[in-house]
Formats: C-alpha cells, sequence, structure tokens
C-alpha cells in the first residue's frame, strides 16, 4: 500500500449494523458465488454421510472414531520441525495472494547473499508461459525479493546433480547489474550472474512464499512480456526491451539541482533528466499550451514520474482518451508525457537541435495509475486552489452552472448555454481578493453552483461584496458582479416563469398539467438512461459473458441489435432529444450479432428527495413544456443544505394526438 | 426486466427473508434448492463477516472455503431439527462470526508464537481478544461507514470494494457500470474527498 491509499481496516469485526452497510458492497461475483455454493453443498455432503457412517456405527455398538495418540506426536514433531526451520523474521504470506502481508514484529532487516534485492526490477519465467516471462504485481513483487531477502541461504556444490522436472528463473536487474535464480524442483537454488555461479538451498518458509510469487496470475496485475526464443540463454536479453539512458541524449547543461532546476523520470531513458522548473506543466485533459498550469508550485507531480513502476509497451488499446498531460523542457528538449485513461503513458522526446522525435509507449499497473492519477488531482487541487477565479476560470472554463433566484437561495434553476457565456464573463471579469476565513460576510443573496475542472463548486455572493466557497474560502468582490448577477438571475428565472407564457399557456391548461404529471411519473420508471429497464426485454440471468473486446455483460435475447432496442425506447419517448438515444446510455453494447447490457448498476444522487410536475410553462407548436421541482437536502448527513432545482420536461404531440416524452432529466 | 432463475425464486419473491419455517419447509421438498434459496439470500451478510474477519490474514480462498463452511454448518443445524426460529440472521451471523474467528485463529497461531498440536489443543489457546468492541471503535466505523455513504454511489461501492474489498479496478468496473479507467478515475477522486471528510472529523485511519 503506498501512501496515497487508505485502509479500510477499521471496519474489521465490525457490529451487526456496520456489517450489513458494508455488505451493501459486497464485491463477489456471480462465479465466486456458485463456486461458494458448491464448496458449502460438498462440505455439507461429505458431512452427511460422515454422520451417517458414525450413526451405523454407534447402532452397531462400536466406539465413535478417535484419532489415535501417535496422530497428535507426529503433528508436533511436524510443526516443531516447521518452526525450527523458519528464520525468526520475515514475512508470513498468505496462501495465495501478495496482498495479504503481516510483517511480524520480530522482522529485522536482512538481505540475501547477492546484497538487499528490494529495489530490483523482477522477471519470472515458468514453464507454462516460456518463452514469454512476467513482472509480478507490485505487491507480490515484495512478497518475492522479502522472502529471498529474509531466506536462511546455504550454499550447496555446483555439481550436486540436477533433478527432473520443470524449474522456474527469476530475473533480477538494477541499472546494469542483471543476474537470474533458477529454481529447481528438489528445491535447491542456482545463482547466475554470468561471471559467477552458485547453488543453494532455501528454508522451507522462504521456498513457500518464493513458489507462491512466481505464479503467474494476470488478473492480479502480472505483465506478460513475450522474449525473442533466441534470447533466453542468457541473463540480459531478458531485459532487451529495457532502453538504457544514451550518452547522446545526456540533458541540460547544468548538472546542479537547485530550486530552479527539477529531475523528471523519463522511461525511455531509464533516468531522470534535470530540467528547468519554470519549464515544468500540467494539465488535466489533452495538452494545451495556453491553459496549462506551471509545476513550480507542485513538486510532488515532478515527483511522481519517478515513484511509479513503468511498463514498456508496443501499442495504446482503442478508445483510449487524454486524461492528463505534462510537458517538461531543456535547451535541447522537450519531454512530453500523455497519460490515456489512466493506465497508458505515450511518452515523447524531442530533440530542438535536430528535430529528431523518439515515441515511446508504457502502461502502468492499477496501483500505480491510480497513484500518478491521484498526484495529477493534487497538484491541479493545489495549483487551483491559491488561484483567484477570475485567474483560475482562464485556465478552464467553468461549466454546468446553476444560478438562484433573487430573494430565494434555497431554489436554483439551470443557466442554459446561451446564458452560460454572461455568466463566466460576469466571473472572469470581476475582482476576486482572497479574504481570511474568519472574514465577516453579509447576506447570502446568491447561489451558484458549476463545475470546473473535475469538481462542484458552491459560491455564496454576500451582500457585502464578498463570496465563499467552502473549498475555496472567502473573497472581496467587485460590486458590478452582484448587479451581473441580479442581471443574469432575472433573466434565467423569467425563462420558466409561467407569466410571461401567457399567450402560449394551452387553453386546458389544468388537464394538460394533469396529463403532464402522469406521463412524468411514467418516465421516471420507464427512462434509464444506464439501461432498458422497463422496455420488456429478455435478459438472461447468471454469469455475464466476456469477451476478448473487455465488454461483459448479460445477453438480451429478444432483440438482435441496439437499434432495434432504441426503437423500442421511442415508442414513449421522443427521438427530439439525443439524451432520449438509449446508444448513449452506454449500457448496451453489440457483439457476434446479438446485444449485451453490461453487469452493472447505475450510480445515483444520494441527496435527492422528491421531484414532481409543478407547473405548465408553454406550448409552442407540438411541444408543451412544464416545469419540475427536484427537492435535494443534506440535512441527513451534516443539517445544513436543502434546496430546490427547477428544470424543464416537455411533452411531443404526435400527429394522432398522443403525447411522447421530450426533454427529461432524471433526477438523481 | 431481468429473467430470474425459476429454481431460485420458486420459494421466495426476491427480497424477501427467509424465516426457520420457511426453511425448513422448502427444505422438506427438496433440500438443495433450499439451501440455495438460504445461500442466496444470506450469501452477502456472510461473506462480508467472514472478509472482515479474515481480510488481514487470509487469502480469497481460504475466506471462501470459510464461507462454504458456514452454510455446510447452517444446512446441518437443519437436519438436525435444532429448536429455532423466526428470521435467520442472528443465527447465520453467529455461526459466521465464530467460525471466521477459529480460521483467524489457525491462520495466524504461529503469529502467536505457539506450537499448533492439533486442532483439539489449539482450542485450549485463544488468540487475543480482537473482537472486544469499544464505544470509541463502534463510534470511528460508524463516521467512517457514515464518510463512505456519503461520497454517493457509486463512488462508495468503489472505494469499499477497493479498500476493504480489496477487489481491481476491473472486478469493480462490473459492478459499477464504469470502464476500470473511470473507476480508478473516480477511485482517486473518491479517496480525495474521504481523506478530507476524515481530516475534518479528526480521523486518521
Amino acid at each position: 500500500m503506498n501512501d496515497r491509499d487508505i485502509d479500510l481496516k477499521a471496519l474489521e469485526n465490525a457490529d451487526d449494523e456496520t456489517i450489513r452497510r458494508i455488505a451493501a458492497g459486497c464485491p463477489a461475483s456471480d462465479e465466486e458465488k456458485e463456486r461458494m455454493f458448491a464448496m458449502s453443498r460438498k462440505i455439507y455432503n461429505s458431512r452427511t454421510n460422515e454422520r451417517e457412517y458414525n450413526n451405523e456405527a454407534e447402532v452397531s455398538g462400536v466406539d465413535i472414531y478417535r484419532k489415535p495418540i501417535w496422530h497428535k506426536l507426529a503433528a508436533v514433531a511436524a510443526a516443531m520441525l516447521i518452526v525450527t526451520g523458519v528464520t525468526a523474521g520475515g514475512v508470513l504470506l498468505s496462501r495465495n495472494k501478495g496482498d495479504h502481508i503481516t510483517v511480524s514484529s520480530e522482522t529485522k532487516i536482512s538481505t540475501s547473499p547477492f546484497g538487499d534485492l528490494s529495489d530490483y526490477r523482477v522477471r519470472i519465467m515458468t514453464a507454462a508461459i516460456a518463452p514469454s516471462v512476467f513482472e509480478p504485481n507490485a505487491d507480490k513483487k515484495l512478497a518475492l525479493t522479502e522472502a529471498l531477502n529474509s531466506a536462511e541461504w546455504t550454499e550447496i556444490s555446483k555439481d550436486t546433480s540436477l533433478p527432473d522436472g520443470e524449474s522456474k528463473q527469476i530475473y533480477f536487474k538494477k541499472g546494469d547489474n542483471t543476474f537470474s535464480l533458477i529454481i529447481y524442483p528438489d528445491d535447491t537454488i542456482y545463482y547466475n550472474s554470468g561471471s559467477d555461479s552458485k547453488r543453494y538451498q532455501l528454508d522451507e518458509k522462504a521456498l513457500n512464499a518464493i513458489n507462491n510469487a512466481v505464479k503467474y496470475e494476470p488478473e492480479s496485475g502480472d505483465k506478460l512480456i513475450t522474449i525473442e526464443l533466441s534470447a533466453i540463454d542468457s541473463v540480459d536479453p531478458i531485459w532487451q526491451d529495457i532502453t538504457e539512458p544514451e550518452t547522446t541524449t545526456e540533458p541540460v547543461a547544468s548538472t546542479e539541482i537547485n530550486e530552479d532546476m527539477s529531475e523528471v523520470y523519463f522511461p525511455p531513458l531509464n533516468t531522470k533528466v534535470k530540467v528547468p522548473t519554470k519549464n515544468c506543466s500540467f494539465y488535466m485533459g489533452e495538452w494545451n499550451e495556453e491553459t496549462a498550469f506551471s509545476c513550480e508550485y507542485v513538486p510532488e507531480l515532478i515527483k511522481a514520474f519517478g515513484n511509479v513502476s513503468w511498463n514498456k509497451e508496443t501499442a495504446i488499446p482503442d478508445n483510449k482518451t487524454i486524461y492528463e498531460s505534462f510537458r517538461c523542457s531543456d535547451d535541447q528538449h522537450i519531454y512530453s508525457y500523455d497519460i490515456y485513461t489512466t493506465d497508458y503513458i505515450v511518452l515523447k522526446c524531442e530533440n530542438t537541435v535536430n528535430g529528431n522525435v523518439t515515441t515511446d509507449i508504457y502502461s502502468l499497473s492499477e496501483d500505480n495509475g491510480i497513484a500518478l492519477i491521484s498526484a495529477f488531482n493534487d497538484a491541479w487541487d493545489m495549483v487551483t486552489s491559491v488561484l483567484p477565479p477570475n485567474e483560475w476560470f482562464i485556465h478552464e472554463r467553468p461549466h454546468y452552472a446553476f444560478i438562484s433566484r433573487t430573494g430565494d437561495t434555497d431554489t436554483i434553476t439551470h443557466i442554459n448555454e446561451t446564458d452560460e457565456e454572461e455568466f463566466v464573463n460576469a466571473l472572469t471579469s470581476a475582482s476576486w481578493e482572497k479574504l481570511p476565513d474568519d472574514a465577516a460576510t453579509g447576506d447570502c443573496i446568491y447561489k451558484l453552483r458549476f463545475a470546473a475542472g473535475h469538481i462542484q463548486l458552491d459560491f455564496n455572493i454576500y451582500n457585502d461584496d464578498t463570496a465563499y466557497c467552502e473549498c475555496r474560502g472567502k473573497y472581496r468582490i467587485s460590486s458590478d458582479l452582484k448587479n451581473e448577477l441580479s442581471r443574469i438571475s432575472d433573466n434565467v428565472w423569467a425563462k420558466i416563469s409561467p407569466e410571461n407564457y401567457a399567450d402560449k399557456m394551452p387553453a386546458n391548461k389544468e388537464e394538460v398539467l394533469n396529463q403532464g404529471i402522469k406521463i412524468y411519473e411514467e418516465a421516471l420508471l420507464k427512462y434509464q438512461n444506464f439501461g432498458p429497464e422497463g422496455l420488456g426485454l429478455d435478459i438472461a440471468g447468471g454469469e455475464s459473458q466476456q469477451f476478448d473486446s473487455g465488454n461483459a455483460g448479460w445477453l438480451i435475447n429478444n432483440v438482435n441489435s441496439i437499434d432495434e432496442i432504441n426503437d423500442m425506447y421511442h415508442e414513449f419517448f421522443s427521438d427530439r432529444y439525443p439524451e432520449n438515444d438509449i446508444q448513449n446510455s452506454g449500457m448496451l453494447f453489440e457483439e457476434d450479432g446479438h446485444v449485451y447490457l453490461r453487469p452493472a448498476g447505475r450510480g445515483s444522487n444520494i441527496l435527492f428527495k422528491s421531484t414532481e410536475v409543478s407547473d405548465v410553462l408553454y406550448q409552442n407548436g407540438d411541444e408543451i413544456f412544464f416545469i419540475v421541482d427536484n427537492n435535494y437536502d443534506d440535512l441527513e448527513f451534516d443539517g445544513t443544505t436543502k434546496w430546490t432545482e427547477k428544470t424543464l420536461f416537455s411533452v411531443v404531440i404526435q400527429p394522432d394526438g398522443s403525447w411522447k416524452v421530450g426533454k427529461f432529466t432524471l433526477p438523481y | 426486466m431481468k429473467a430470474v432463475d425459476a429454481s431460485v425464486s420458486f420459494y421466495k419473491r426476491e427480497g424477501e427473508i427467509m424465516t426457520h419455517d420457511e426453511f425448513r419447509k422448502a427444505s422438506k421438498s427438496s433440500p438443495e434448492i433450499a439451501q440455495r434459496k438460504l445461500f442466496d439470500e444470506y450469501f452477502s451478510y456472510v461473506y462480508t463477516i467472514v472478509f472482515s474477519r479474515l481480510r488481514s490474514c487470509a487469502g480469497r480462498e481460504d475466506i471462501e472455503e470459510c464461507v462454504g463452511d458456514i452454510f455446510a454448518d447452517v444446512y446441518m443445524c437443519y437436519d438436525e431439527q435444532k429448536e429455532l426460529s423466526g428470521d435467520l440472521s442472528g443465527f447465520i451471523g453467529m455461526v459466521a462470526r465464530r467460525k471466521s474467528s477459529d480460521v483467524y485463529r489457525k491462520l495466524t497461531r504461529n503469529s502467536f508464537g505457539r506450537i499448533s498440536i492439533d486442532d483439539e489443543e489449539a482450542e485450549q489457546y485463544e488468540a487475543p481478544d480482537n473482537t472486544e468492541d469499544t464505544i470509541e471503535k463502534k463510534e470511528l466505523r460508524s463516521k467512517l461507514i457514515n464518510c463512505i455513504e456519503r461520497l454517493g454511489e457509486p463512488d462508495s461501492t468503489i472505494i469499499l470494494q477497493k479498500y476493504f474489498f480489496m477487489r481491481s479496478s476491473r472486478e469493480i468496473a462490473e459492478h459499477v457500470s464504469l470502464t476500470p479507467e473511470a473507476v480508478r478515475t473516480r477511485c482517486s477522486r473518491a479517496l480525495k474527498k474521504l481523506r478530507e471528510k476524515l481530516t475534518e472529523m479528526n480521523i486518521s485511519l
């Protein structure tokens, strides 16, 4: 576990109520459940048979079988052997997994005969995957190197006869230092560095740990690497895909690192390049020179590249997009890092003198991927939190904005795209001066909600020209902003005030409202932008099917294409709005001429309380618009916030007079 | 609507809890179907109890074996016509806690510096009592689970499955309607939010 992780150990051995709450997130798949059910039946059947045997024995007057005393003695002897065979410290490794490692309190720092192996890179070849090798996941590698470091190594004759059977080879590399260990079936170990070789015996505990660690388990993050067949006779070719630093690309003139210089790990060179810190920038998304943030105040991000393990790749899988980007440069090079969907990174080195560009692709393990994204997120938070909103929004345009109604700060409504431009201009053209956290503020007159970057922000605007945001603090704002917001709010709210549409109001308003309420409630049940609930689809139960493409899902028996489902969907929902297209839900996919539903549930807004159609807004041609009140509150958690969002809902009148749902947003 | 396996839904509709008497009645006509229904209803509860006890010392195989063992014990108890009535969860919870504690002791016995002679003798030794539940611990757990739940779905599930159940993004992705990459991203952000919430409450883990 790295320092970015969190250990929920506190939830262990919880009381019954907590257990039930945790059980709601029980992750076991259908396959695992089936396995456990089968196991329960097997144990039950074996016990039932045993009991029947015992019952028969009792009936015939024979004593129930008791374990002979010599069994206990044998067990003592066996246990003694095991206990005396292991070292006092070391690692207790669970039966299979490297992720359950407990270090005993008596652990002492120890190393193998070849030094401390913990910072070596490790690759393993077994008969099952030869001639390929695999790089074990971080936990497994740790367990392996810990076991080798803490083992008792007893040197034996190199001439000891070699046993029959399959051996396993472990390759180690740190810089230029490489060697391999061969684990023979007789549990002896052969060390080979190319120039030196030895043979050893190890204690049983270490061997168990090693044998567990050398199992190739792709699902746990082990990385398979294909090796040219001709390469496996010696040690170094196993590392042929690892590029060593090239002397011709020695970066920057300055060799001294000071506050103005940073060292950035660049994997293709397998070294840290020294660059001026002011030349390091990052962006949360595809690279944009104009909007990127400088790394001068976030040195942790610069270090992050050296804190993860990089695996060389030959290509990026399809459908990957850039989530984060980073650039740094010296007098002769521009180094670029484009991070695709958390786990693939394209690294480019452009020589600005001769124009040469090299491109390399790497991947990260799951934990390393999360560590790197977290470093970007932390850097983003740190940089944006010190920028006043007007400067911040130059880098990142706020979107998805809401504003409260004048005189009613608990009721907010969505600002449409046209008004959003004005809203952003108002925010960026205002002055924002940071105030201390304990600065006094007046009465709240407007509430604003919008997304910027990856977070949602709530700003309170007060009548004394101050503003407050929970995660940004308090500001003094120019008085113009208050007036601008007042104008924008009035404009936005006028658009959803029925009194402004008297000439467009349907004649039979009451009847239309009642019909609107009915169809809205029906739409809530039918509309799931995450799946086709309510459409009467025949979905195969049981285990979801896995495909090579990475998709997994349940087969839908009674349709042959997503278009077919869309047609069913559009019997109730109008196709006037693209969000009513079920293709956009992402929950369906087609494979081999069949349609599958992803085996997952949709998340929801836990603060949602209720929703209702409250009024008719107007009729425009064949479309009638209604106002919907969505109520939310945070009272259950901190008792401070409750609000109503007013949104629009519409129906489209069909040529035959029937209604279909038009504009619709699921409120939770 | 998702089709439901007829054999599973035969005795009770989904979401209803099976009682002792219902299990007995079902068991008389078909023990396997009754066992299946009971297993489906209480699986998450039992699995969570076992995982909660063994997560620090056991692999998935041990945990699965323990869950299988617990359900076998429960089936056996009904065969023996023990006097039980009402809701099954109290009884099943008790069996699950007892059995997982036994497995915990067996798996960690060397950590306590003892030599095991035999299961019978091992029973004489009690592991340090890790189950003692102080008010402080309860309060901490309650605050922690509140903070996690407050992340909202799917983030709360992602955090629990990643950092409590120790599942990979790929496994979690199947449960929460996201790609593994999106799970990682959400996980990173949810973790940050959770940390901030815990820091506000002066909780350090």
